[in-house]
């Protein structure tokens, strides 16, 4: 633990002796952080979303008019079986009515066409994992195929839709992250090589009088790391900032939660150290290089 | 403790001629060896080989039991940390003070306790003479406690073996001889101690033993003094 604190206070010192360039790196490293969050703000608004529109990927399963009441038992029995189904109601044509009429507000439509034209129906609700187009399709195909059963209704269109909607933000989420990493490597990367290029001849004596590789890079790595996060605070407060100004515009929108904040700073503290890693590794062999090419 | 075997080095900005050629050299524990010669003749990096910043194109350095040939990259470290290394240039943190200067190469060792860490700066401040100057920064100081202080911080990890480029090269005479009765000192205390220098008058009233160097080649090696004489 002593040691860790030893690196970080060095790192923040030798941050704190080049106040412009940390400056100039916690700025670039908040706004290549901003734009990330804010794409993960979009897309975690769009996932709330679509979430609500999953619990209605049910499938509408309508039975032929007149079927006995042991065969809606076996077909219960059967569809509950499945191990696509969350959950599986049976709505009998006279509540199917009284819902259309309910919905409707209009209480007399069963009196006005003389009979209920409504047939029985199972409503199924499919498991969370079960919820794509394609598993959808071929539920609905393998219960239409029931002795019993007229038709399978469900939104294949908008399913579909919803689902190539859903990977698009997960590709594009991918993507940003990826970009932002890369972003966050050549930032990081030309600070610390800037660091490093200042420390040179301390560098050196260091090295000279017995210091390891690793104590070396250890205080850039924990000044990379840290300037990461420093940009990382920048760009969160910055985004918090700006939804409080936007909910008043759009009363609906919601910050990003708990968890996705913790994974943010987790994922940009490890990029962080892995990134001042490669950097410092790097720099530290071309300034050997350089040693052995001018100390003739 | 340092042995030179048939050493050739060529830097690869030199094609063609050699910084030293086909040295062959054995220094034993407590000597007080001065390197003479001029400029390009090869002192520095017979330095450089012993802490191994270089290594030998041809040829073996072995010193304080690790061999050039066979030592790994993640033992050189402990290598150093038996060759205290004096600069011309001093180059102490000029941010830190010279308390903090010589602490440091203790930290890189994994010693963090500060009661500790005062004990040992202390005894070595004190043999240098700079423990009343220990808060001061490195531009508060003459030249010639600068170099104190960095003889100070070669002398943390108590080292066999001292090894000083030009200690006294930047310094005026007067300051040049307070560095030398530093060494005097520890070549009393049984340290050994390799000189790289101009000057010839030190070397003739402190040295042991006197090399001298020519165009990477030994043209003199001369005991002044029997092993063990202690110089004034």
């Amino acid at each position: 633990m002593r040691v860790f604190v030893f690196f970080v206070q060095e790192g923040w010192s030798s941050l704190r002796r080049n106040p412009a360039a940390t400056l100039a790196a916690v700025t670039a490293l908040g706004a290549v952080l901003f734009v990330l969050l804010l794409l993960l703000l979009l897309s975690h608004n769009i996932l709330v979303l679509a979430e609500r529109l999953e619990e209605r990927k049910g499938l509408s399963v309508f039975l032929t008019p007149g079927l006995a009441a042991e065969r809606v038992t076996e077909l219960r029995h059967h569809f509950a079986s499945f191990p696509e189904v969350r959950t599986l109601r049976f709505v009998g044509r006279a509540e199917a009515l009284a819902d259309v009429e309910h919905e409707l507000g209009a209480e007399s439509i069963g009196e006005a066409l003389g009979a209920n034209p409504l047939p029985d129906t199972f409503l199924l609700l499919p498991a969370l994992e079960a919820r794509d187009a394609e598993t959808l399709e071929r539920l609905a195909r393998e219960i239409e195929a029931y002795e019993g059963v007229e038709d399978v209704l469900y939104g294949r269109r908008w399913v579909t839709a919803l689902d190539q909607g859903l990977s698009v933000v997960h590709r594009a989420n991918a993507l940003s992250g990826g970009l932002a990493t890369l972003a966050i490597i050549l930032v990081l990367g030309n600070t610390l090589r800037l660091l490093v290029l200042m420390r040179e001849e301390q560098l050196h004596v260091m090295k000279m009088i017995g210091a390891t590789d690793a104590f070396l890079r250890a205080p850039f790595v924990a000044a990379g790391s840290l300037l990461c996060l420093l940009g990382g605070v920048a760009s969160q407060a910055l985004l918090y900032i700006g939804y409080l100004i936007v909910r008043n515009l759009m009363p609906g929108i919601r910050f990003l939660p708990p968890l996705w904040v913790a994974g943010f700073f987790l994922g940009v503290g490890l990029v962080g150290i892995v990134g001042s890693w490669a950097t410092v590794q790097a720099s530290l062999h071309t300034l050997e290089r350089r040693g052995a090419m001018t100390h003739a | 403790m340092i042995a030179f075997e048939h050493v050739h080095k060529q830097y690869p900005t030199q094609r063609g001629e050699w910084a030293l050629e086909d040295l062959q050299l054995t220094i034993e524990a407590g000597e007080f060896v001065f390197i003479l010669g001029h400029s390009g003749a090869g002192k520095s990096t017979i330095l450089k080989l012993i802490t191994l910043e270089e290594h030998p194109t041809r040829g073996r350095v072995t010193v304080a039991g690790f061999a050039s040939d066979t030592i790994r990259r993640d033992e050189i470290p402990q290598l150093r940390r038996r060759c205290g290394v004096v600069f011309q240039d001093f180059r102490l943190i000029k941010d830190k003070t010279i308390f903090e200067n010589v602490a440091y190469c203790l930290r890189m060792t994994g010693t963090l306790e500060h009661a500790v860490l005062t004990r040992a700066v202390a005894r070595v401040l004190h043999s240098v003479g700079l423990y009343p100057k220990r808060d001061r920064f490195p531009q508060e100081l003459s030249g010639g406690e600068q170099q104190r202080a960095a003889i100070g911080r070669a002398l943390i990890h108590q080292p066999p073996i001292l090894l000083a480029d030009e200690p006294t090269g930047n310094l005026d005479a007067a300051t040049g001889e307070e560095v030398m009765d530093v060494l005097v000192r520890l070549h009393h205390a049984g340290t050994t101690i390799l000189v790289a220098t101009h000057d010839e008058d030190l070397a003739q009233r402190l040295a042991t033993r006197r090399l001298v160097l020519d165009a990477g080649r030994v043209v003199e090696d001369l005991y002044l003094r029997p092993h063990g004489t202690e110089v004034y």
